[in-house]
């Protein structure tokens, strides 16, 4: 096959040719050397591999590269000037939401998809937002309370 | 795997139609793709001989919720999230809200669409039970004609409905429920969030002093693909509502249940967790 997809990958107009389809993910990962990206359970469910497509935290597991023309991808290397985002990191450094680190990417875009989405979120609502990340080693709480300060001090 | 996969967007039905009337081409018509990638990595039959996905997502009002006076359409690339963030659907259809809100996780609900879900016909897909209570019509087009047709009679078995291989599933057509009902949607799933549904309920009644005046029941991921009682629901509307009422509802639709699947190793756990919901949720909503 070949197809020439036109896309924006954290913030640039990016155009590549495809001679074979694969997963965004390793499409991220290996063509674009995006290691922020991380394949976990591969099936939708682990939420590692999360990357925001249109401003929506989405599996790019479940995302064919092909699908994507047309469309704004960002992963946290893309997000790295942005403040609200920087904000976000420090708070989870702050509250130790980080201890292997492997969901941590995911679990960002995650977090940084809600605050686009709503800037008074409630901690229900952060619960919902992360509720597609596992991550098994911090137990959720410091990573609800990374979130959390972040909304308090921007509002 | 993905490699050999040919990936056509097509920005026009015809586009489509001519496509696959090209000899060779097996192809599958993906939304969001959710369930159809993992299928073509896990090797599934189903997909073995696929060699072409056609993206639809750039035909106009694919995707679009609208509403006339008399009904609602949703167009079959409404994401899960879509519809769960529109404001015809809340008006309308809460039971089909709440079944949304549970599929998946957020990221699979901002990918994955109703038409899918609908097309991939899984018997635990979340949002048929209450497509079926809301008497959904599903409309199909082929290179000649459009024609509308019940979601119960759509849906064949596991993962075979009726639509054939130069077919479309475009939308899906919720008549606008009269007032005065009351539902209830129930997920039952190994955990709260990210979880696949061992049971699903949709119940919607209408009552009028003590007399039953509407019942529609459907259940999901108990038998082999969602099933409405289109029978029992009629044989007791008009009766008077007390327990022993609820109670022949629910014998006789367990009774159904193993008439339609024969008994299964879960069935002790379902069927008696089953009944005990279902006579709850009548309960709860005819007191």
């Amino acid at each position: 096959m070949k197809q020439i997809i036109k896309f924006n990958l954290n913030g640039i107009l990016t155009e590549f040719q495809i001679t074979k389809n694969k997963r965004l993910l390793d499409f991220l990962r290996d063509d674009c050397n995006l290691l922020s990206v991380k394949e976990g359970c591969g099936i939708g469910e682990c939420g590692a591999c999360t990357v925001l497509v249109n401003n929506l935290a989405v599996n790019s597991c479940l995302i064919l590269t092909s699908q994507i023309s047309g469309a704004e991808i960002y992963t946290i290397e893309g997000l790295k000037d942005i403040e609200a985002f920087n904000k976000l990191q420090n708070n989870f450094l702050k509250h130790g939401a980080v201890q292997c680190g492997f969901c941590t990417p995911g679990m960002l875009i995650s977090a940084y998809a809600l605050l686009l989405k709503k800037s008074d979120a409630s901690i229900q609502e952060i619960k919902e937002a992360i509720s597609g990340n596992l991550c098994r080693c911090t137990g959720y709480v410091p990573i609800i309370n990374a979130v959390k300060e972040t909304i308090e001090k921007k509002l | 795997m993905f490699a050999e996969i040919n990936y056509f967007e097509s920005r026009s039905f015809s586009e489509v139609f001519d496509l696959l009337k090209i000899p060779n081409i097996k192809s599958c018509i993906i939304a969001g793709g959710t369930d159809v990638l993992i299928g073509i990595r896990n090797n599934s039959s189903r997909f073995k001989e696929i060699n072409t996905i056609i993206d639809l997502k750039n035909i106009q009002g694919i995707s679009e919720i609208t509403e006339t006076e008399t009904e609602v359409k949703i167009g079959s690339y409404a994401t899960f999230s879509s519809i769960y963030n529109n404001q015809i659907t809340n008006k309308y259809f809460p039971l089909l809200i709440k079944a949304v809100s549970q599929v998946g996780n957020l990221q699979v609900r901002n990918r994955a669409t109703i038409g899918g879900n609908i097309v991939n016909c899984a018997p635990c897909a979340d949002s048929v039970p209450p497509l079926l209570v809301y008497n959904a019509n599903v409309v199909i087009r082929n290179s000649e004609s459009i024609y509308k047709i019940p979601l119960s009679k759509f849906l064949v078995s596991p993962y075979k409905t009726i639509l054939k291989n130069d077919e479309i599933l475009e939308s899906i057509i919720l008549p606008i429920p009269k007032q005065n009902y009351k539902g209830s949607f129930i997920k039952l799933g190994k955990r709260k969030g990210v979880a696949i549904s061992r049971l699903t309920l949709a119940i919607l009644i209408k009552q009028q002093d003590n007399i039953l005046t509407d019942i529609s029941i459907a259940s999901g991921a108990i038998t082999p693909i969602a099933t409405r009682f289109y029978e029992i629901e009629n044989k007791y509307i008009n009766n008077s509502i007390n327990d022993s009422l609820i109670i022949s509802i629910v014998t006789e639709i367990a009774k159904e249940i193993l008439n339609i699947t024969g008994i299964r190793w879960s069935y002790p756990y379902k069927l008696p967790v089953f009944q005990q919901l279902l006579f709850n949720e009548i309960k709860k909503l005819t007191i």
